[in-house]
């Protein structure tokens, strides 16, 4: 179903609940990789995703279509990460640093399908990468989204994200080459 | 009385013999996937490249073509090597979700959004009202009304006070004075004669303000 149907289903009552449970189904999938990526685990990225799609529900009906859905979820989803680590970062008066060792911290206990040494490697890698240059990377790298979307989201110039993209890419085999 | 127990090895035995379950099915391509990594592979790449085929030395070719050749060769397959290894990464990097995760999330979101019958009835408590831009208006507007109406009020006040009390004659003055003020506590300002200055209606200008202003009174 195309995001204009959902939009339409959705603004009409009859139909709104069904719609939402659409929309969910169709992007439940890449919001919660996509904040799982950024705050690693599991339970923090349940909560984020629920909250994410909860912003989406109040917020739709002033969802004008000025970008695309997928974009605009997107965006919401990667507020509530950013304000998530943030607030990690604020509560417990921690420096940047030391949120990024913990998420390494769990990357080792777990959290990945038949880990090996490598992935686990590779994942510490992207560790290593200032939040945002982070995001740019994994919207291109695994969600395999063009720079003018990854522009809508995150409001960056594409000369700027394919820049970012550029270092993340270096940064993270100069960590491997490392390994 | 302790009976002493015996430990077979037989049983140290039987422990190490327990392998978890599945364990040797991928166990092949699990010890491939630590042991060949890229640095591996570039040296692998290396030894082909430079092994020469044989009846090499006997052709007339120049040795740097060769090597330019090897060199180009050598960076095109460890830039196809890094795509790849890129992209076995990227299908690798996949969290571990609960089961059926995905199956419920649609259902818990659901349960926690707002349903559509409430939104026909809903109430407009305060922290909804303070959402909405109109009601800071509203509320500003009556602030700076009620303001204006409590100073104009009290300006009023003020001057009608001050013309009345300016319409007033000595003498009126000092008949509310003293018929309003003990005379024990008069007669302890120093300096005047209550019986005199009352009865005979001289008090100076002077007399009349200390009266009033006096912290005494």
């Amino acid at each position: 179903m195309s995001d204009e149907e959902i939009l339409n289903k959705f603004y009409d009552p009859a139909s709104r609940n069904w719609a939402f449970h659409v929309l969910v189904k169709q992007y439940q999938k890449k919001v919660y990789y996509h904040i799982r990526r950024m705050v690693i685990d599991h339970d923090d990225t349940d909560d984020l995703v629920q909250e994410t799609f909860i912003k989406v529900w109040k917020g739709l009906d002033n969802f004008h279509g000025q970008s695309a859905l997928y974009t605009w979820i997107y965006r919401i989803a990667t507020n509530e990460s950013l304000n998530f680590l943030a607030k990690k970062r604020r509560r417990f008066f921690l420096p940047i640093g030391d949120v990024e060792a913990e998420l390494r911290n769990k990357i080792d206990h777990s959290s990945t399908k038949d880990a090996d040494e490598i992935q686990k490697h590779f994942q510490k890698a992207l560790l290593t990468l200032p939040e945002k240059q982070r995001l740019v990377f994994n919207m291109k790298y695994f969600d395999d989204m063009k720079y003018e979307e990854i522009s809508e989201v995150l409001g960056t110039s594409v000369g700027a994200l394919k820049a970012s993209y550029h270092h993340a890419t270096k940064k993270i085999e100069e960590y491997i080459n490392q390994f | 009385m302790k009976t002493k127990v015996y430990i077979s090895v037989d049983q140290f035995k039987e422990n190490f013999e327990q392998v978890p379950e599945a364990y040797f099915q991928d166990l092949d391509n699990r010890i491939l996937n630590k042991t060949i990594y890229k640095s591996e592979l570039k040296e692998r790449m290396f030894l082909v490249l430079n092994s020469k085929p044989e009846g090499f030395e006997l052709m007339n070719q120049e040795q740097n073509y060769f090597d330019s050749l090897i060199h180009s060769i050598e960076s095109k397959t460890i830039s196809v090597l890094k795509n790849q290894y890129w992209s076995i990464e990227k299908k690798k990097v996949e969290f571990q979700v609960p089961d059926q995760y995905f199956d419920q999330l649609s259902e818990r979101i659901n349960a926690r959004i707002p349903s559509q019958k409430a939104k026909g009835n809903e109430i407009y408590w305060i922290p909804n009202l303070l959402n909405r831009p109109i009601y800071y208006a509203v509320a500003a507007i009556l602030c700076l009304a009620l303001g204006i109406g409590y100073l104009s009020t009290n300006l009023n006040d003020s001057t009608a006070l001050a013309y009345e009390l300016e319409s007033l004659s000595k003498e009126e003055i000092l008949h509310y004075v003293a018929a309003n003020t003990d005379k024990i506590e008069l007669n302890t300002i120093p300096n005047v004669n209550w019986e005199k200055e009352v009865s005979h209606h001289e008090l100076s200008e002077k007399d009349v303000n200390d009266l009033i202003l006096t912290d005494e009174l």
